[in-house]
Order: structure tokens, then sequence, then C-alpha cells
């Protein structure tokens, strides 16, 4: 979309107040990014905006003075599944009267050919107009990204003229916020993570046509979707430990690339090759292995199973077949670093027989014979 | 004065002592064929603290037990199981309010002192022991033990044993089994990784210079470089006379009611 309505409200000596009601482009292309994936797995962001901006100026021989405030929470989601490969990728809350909060003073003097002056002044209600928005975009291809508020606002605008009469004309909504292609653009990070800016930049305020000096101030922090389930495949042997490649999968269709998962131990473990004196600490409990998804959604080697000098040292005493059982509880580690378990608890087994080993995880079963 | 078992083979006597800070001071007997390990293993978790330990090697046959038929019942297969004799060992430790390190720390050091002081009065020709302390860790490690003439004898801790390592990027479960194969070649006494959190040290990647160093030096250095604090238990087999280095993870303070 482009700007999609512009309003100019005629008011007395020839001046114009412009209220402009605009919406961004979610346009993607097909093109390829490396970080695609990385960003693609950010399911929302949460945090809050602060913009203000203030300034003085001359419109014709009117003396202008202008100046905005205006804040919300914000929880940014995406509006529409966005598979990689992209270029651009979004995330956009309504902006209104439930989260965003704003004033605005304005105030335009002008002198009257026979002395004294005139005025005209905004009065705002409550702002957050329907049409709001909170707009964060990536640009893979350019490597910015780039938050987009537009919040409306109805008001009163009152004309005082050069003999004093008053007149005062409802405005149904004006924009509070900058136009967006004048939103400053920020460096994208090499991974989606915790974002805050302060930043000053320089837009034309289409309330008063003077360019002024905003400052902007966001914090985000990326939320991410927790896998509905996950798939654990065989990936061959090492030695006399099977090694386990999990695929996780999301309800959406998102991307986990780049996040963390980590096991952690849900307990009731159990050794039956360790005996009291053994020089062989118990194999009771998950130390808590953490692994990095890849941009193919998947992890590991989660290795299970009894290393080979251990084999050979249970295999001395003739108290075998011998085992281990462990339950673990994956989690994935959002951006934010908050852990979240998905997945039923698995249970992991290592096993030595007389003449075999044997591997175990999440009801998957390896074993191999031994010489 | 009550009593109740902690966990196995440890049972904790409450009696009514303060000490000198006015922390309570409580008392806990353990019976274990490694007591002192045990007794090391609980004031870790108490304190939250790397308290590491050392087995001496165990030669002499009043040291040894031969346990084949506890644990293999009537099978005969296989060799016999032999085992520290072990026994029992009573120690003193603060109940802290609060684990600072540096209280941890103290508190951990005098609860070993007094242990090491009731161990040397077990019964003649049990191993000695010395404790040292790097920053943030204590490591209890033999100084004497009874060779196989029944003679008492000063002993080198085998992860004092200096070792060299060629230069190269590889992986902490890597460098573990490295540093295992260098100490086996080196002391002649086989030394094997034993229950080890592999899937953290697989995925931790570390250039330590191994040049003429003792090993327990490559451990610390090890340690320090991963996020997750870890403690070693280094453990002897009498029965096939191998050393096994078991690491573990060490967890935040325990509260003990």
């Amino acid at each position: 979309m482009r700007v999609s309505q512009i309003i100019r409200l005629p008011l007395s000596w020839s001046m114009a107040i412009s209220i402009a009601l605009l919406a961004l482009s979610a346009s993607a292309s097909a093109q390829t990014s490396p970080n695609c994936a990385n960003w693609a797995g950010v399911s929302g962001w949460k945090g809050n905006y602060n913009l203000s901006a203030s300034g003085t100026g001359m419109i014709g021989t009117a003396t202008v003075t202008v100046s905005y405030s205006s804040s919300a929470d914000l929880s940014l989601t995406r509006p529409s599944p966005q598979p990689c490969p992209a270029t651009t990728l979004e995330w956009a809350s309504v902006l209104d009267a439930a989260n965003a909060k704003g004033s605005v003073n304005y105030k335009l003097t002008a002198s009257c050919p026979k002395g004294g002056t005139a005025q005209v002044y905004l009065n705002t209600s409550d702002v957050g107009s329907p049409g709001g928005s909170a707009d964060l975009t990536v640009d893979l291809s350019k490597g910015s990204i780039t938050f987009t508020p537009l919040l409306f606002a109805p008001g009163t605008a009152t004309s005082i003229d050069c003999k004093g009469g008053k007149t005062s004309i409802p405005l149904p909504a004006f924009l509070f916020t900058p136009l967006p292609s004048q939103m400053p653009k920020f460096a994208l990070p090499a991974t989606p993570q915790t974002f805050s800016v302060q930043r000053p930049f320089q837009a034309l305020d289409v309330l008063s046509s003077l360019t002024l000096t905003w400052t902007l101030t966001l914090n985000l922090t990326p939320d991410c979707e927790i896998p509905v389930a996950e798939i654990t495949s065989p990936d061959g042997w090492y030695a006399t430990q099977y090694q386990w490649k999990q695929t996780l999968v999301s309800g959406t269709g998102a991307s986990f690339a780049g996040l963390n998962v980590t096991e952690v131990d849900a307990g009731g473990g159990d050794d039956t090759c360790w005996f009291l004196g053994s020089a062989v600490a118990a194999k009771t409990s998950l130390s808590g292995g953490t692994w990095t998804v890849a941009s193919d959604n998947t992890w590991g080697d989660d290795v299970v199973g009894w290393g080979a000098l251990l084999v050979v040292y249970y295999r001395q005493f003739g108290t075998l077949p011998c085992g281990f059982t462990l339950h673990q509880q994956m989690q994935i580690a959002c951006y934010d670093g908050t852990k979240h378990d998905y997945g039923p608890v698995n249970t992991l087994e290592g096993l030595i027989g007389t003449n075999t080993v044997g591997s175990e995880r999440a009801g998957h079963l390896a074993s191999r014979r031994l010489f | 004065m009550q009593t109740k078992t902690l966990v196995a083979g440890l049972v904790l006597i409450v009696s009514p002592k303060l000490s000198l800070t006015g922390a309570e001071v409580r008392t806990a007997v353990v019976q274990d064929p490694r007591p002192l390990a045990k007794a090391l293993e609980y004031l870790e978790n108490l304190y939250g603290l790397p308290i590491t330990y050392e087995d001496p090697p165990y030669v002499h046959p009043s040291q040894i037990t031969d346990v084949t038929e506890q644990v293999r019942g009537g099978e005969t297969m296989g060799r016999r199981i032999l085992i520290p004799r072990g026994g029992s060992l009573s120690f003193s430790y603060e109940k802290l309010e609060q684990t600072a390190n540096r209280t941890a720390l103290l508190a951990a050091s005098a609860a070993i002192n007094g242990l090491l002081a009731n161990y040397y009065q077990r019964p003649q020709g049990s191993p000695q022991f010395a404790m040292t302390s790097e920053p943030g860790s204590l490591h209890v490690v033999p100084t004497r033990i009874t060779d196989r003439t029944g003679q008492l004898q000063e002993l080198k801790p085998v992860l004092d044993t200096a070792v060299s390592l060629p230069s190269e990027d590889r992986t902490a479960a890597k460098l573990l089994v490295d540093l295992c194969e260098v100490l086996s070649r080196t002391t002649g006494q086989t030394m094997i990784p034993g229950n080890v959190p592999y899937a953290l040290l697989a995925r931790h990647k570390t250039a330590i210079p191994v040049s003429n160093i003792a090993a327990r030096s490559v451990l610390n250095q090890l340690f320090a470089e991963i996020d997750v604090p870890l403690s070693w238990q280094l453990f002897y087999d009498p029965g096939l006379n191998w050393y096994v280095l078991n690491i573990h993870p060490v967890h935040s303070p325990s509260k003990e009611k």
C-alpha cells in the first residue's frame, strides 16, 4: 500500500492543516537471504515505544509552535506466515486507545493587519482513532530494521480571528507520528535479540508542514514459538554410542534456526551397571547438554549409550546385561533467554549386553554386536 | 539428639551446637567404600562449590574387599570384583543460612580440615589425604598410602603428573580422552574417562596449551572455561588397577532442613 488518504482541512487565512492517513507496504520478494531463517523464527515482539517532537517555525507570516508525545505498549505479531526465502519480514499490531497514549500542543499565531493577533490551536481528546498500527519491518536485503508507528487522534481545531471571533472545527483524526518513509532505519543485528534504541531524527510533521526533530525510544524483545513436537531420527554409531538427530516441528511452519535447545533431567534415573564401590560413578541423571538448532530445524547429535571404555570396564565383571535409564525433558531458549519445555519427557537408555550394546531415545532403538 | 538419613550411606546427627560465628554446627556419619569422597560430595552439594577428590591406589590387602558375591551372586563369569574396604567416618559442618562464595569456601575448608583430622583416627594403614585450594574450589588429594608390603609411603597424586599434548583445537570431551591417554602412558597406570557430562563437554571447544603442566591444572583451566561449574572424582579400581575420571556439574547450594 502507498499513502492511502490525505485530507486537507481549509481554515481561515488560507492556511491548511494536512492530515495523512498512511499505511505501510508489506511487499516481499522471493530473494534468498542468509539471515532469513533466523529472523523468520521470531513469532512476535513485546516492548514499548515513545516518540516525541517539538519545534517552532514560520508558515507564511504566521508562527507555528508544535510538540508531540506518544507512547504505547507493544505486542507485535506476524500478520501472516512468512516462509523463507524472503527479503522483508514484518510484525505488526493495532495501535489504539487500548495500548497507546499521547498528547499534542499546536499553536499558530499570525499578526492582524490592524494590530493584535489571530490564533489557531488544537486540542486532542483520546488518542487511538481507528486505523492506527505499529509495524516492525526487517529488510534482509538492506540489513535494516524499521519501526513505524501510526497513531491517530480525534481533536478540535479552534481559531480566534482578528476580531476575537472563535470558531471550532472537529477533526475526525489527525496523525501523531511522522511519515513512514521518514522513520529512521537501524542496522539489523546478526541474530534476533532484544532491541533497545533511542534515536533523534528529522521528519516532516504533516500537521504543521514543519520539519521537526523527533526522538524515538524503542524497546523490543523477540518472542519465539514453542515447537509442538520433535522427531527423533537415526544418525549412526559413534563407537558404542548411538547418535540421534532431532527435527523440531512448528505449528505454523516457523523456523527455530539459531535458537538453543537444552536437556534437563526429569528425574527417576537408574543405573543397573553400577555397584557400591564401582570406580565409575552412577549414571542416574542428565548433565544438561545444549545444542543450537540448524537452519533446517534439526539439532544434534544427542549421543546416547555407554562410552567404549566404560563398556570394557563393566564387561570385566560378569554383571551383564545392565544399563542406565534416564528421563530427559527438552527445553527451547527464546531470544530473551527464557526457557520453555516442549514435547513429552523422553526416556534415554544405554545398554550393555554380553555381546551387544544398545541405545534408546524417545522410543527409538539401535543396537549393535560387539566382538 | 536426633538422627536422620540424608542420602544412602550418610546419616545426619542433629545436635544443638553453635560455632563461633553463631552458625549451627551439625555432625554426620558416612558409611561407604570411599567415605571421604562421599562426605566431600555431601559438602559440595551443601555449599555449592566444587570439591574434587582423588583416590589413592588401593594396593594393600587391608584396604581392599572382595564383593563379588554381593554384586554378582552365583554368576561365575568375569573377574573378582574388588573395591576399597572403606568404612565409616564422622564429620561436622556449619549449616549456613546464606552461602555467599567466600563464606561457603571458609565453611567447607573448616569442615574438610575436621574431616581429614577424623580420617587420621581411622585404623592404621588407611591412606592419608591433604586439602589444597584454588579460587572457588577445593581439592582433596592422597599424600600417603600403605604399599603392597605394608609400609607407609609418600605418594605423589596421579593428577600432579606433568603432561604435554600436541597443540590443537579440540572439544573438552576430546581433551579429557587425550589427558587420560597421556596420563596412562606417563604413569603406566590405566586411566579412563568415567561418567562425564558428555553433551556439555562435546560442545565446548578449547585450545588450552598443555605443555609440561600438572594434569590437575589442565582440568582446572578447562573447567574455568566452561560456564557450568564442574567437579571431578578420580576413583581407583583395585581389581583392575585402573583410575576412572568422573566429572559432574556442581549445583546451587542445597537447603538442608
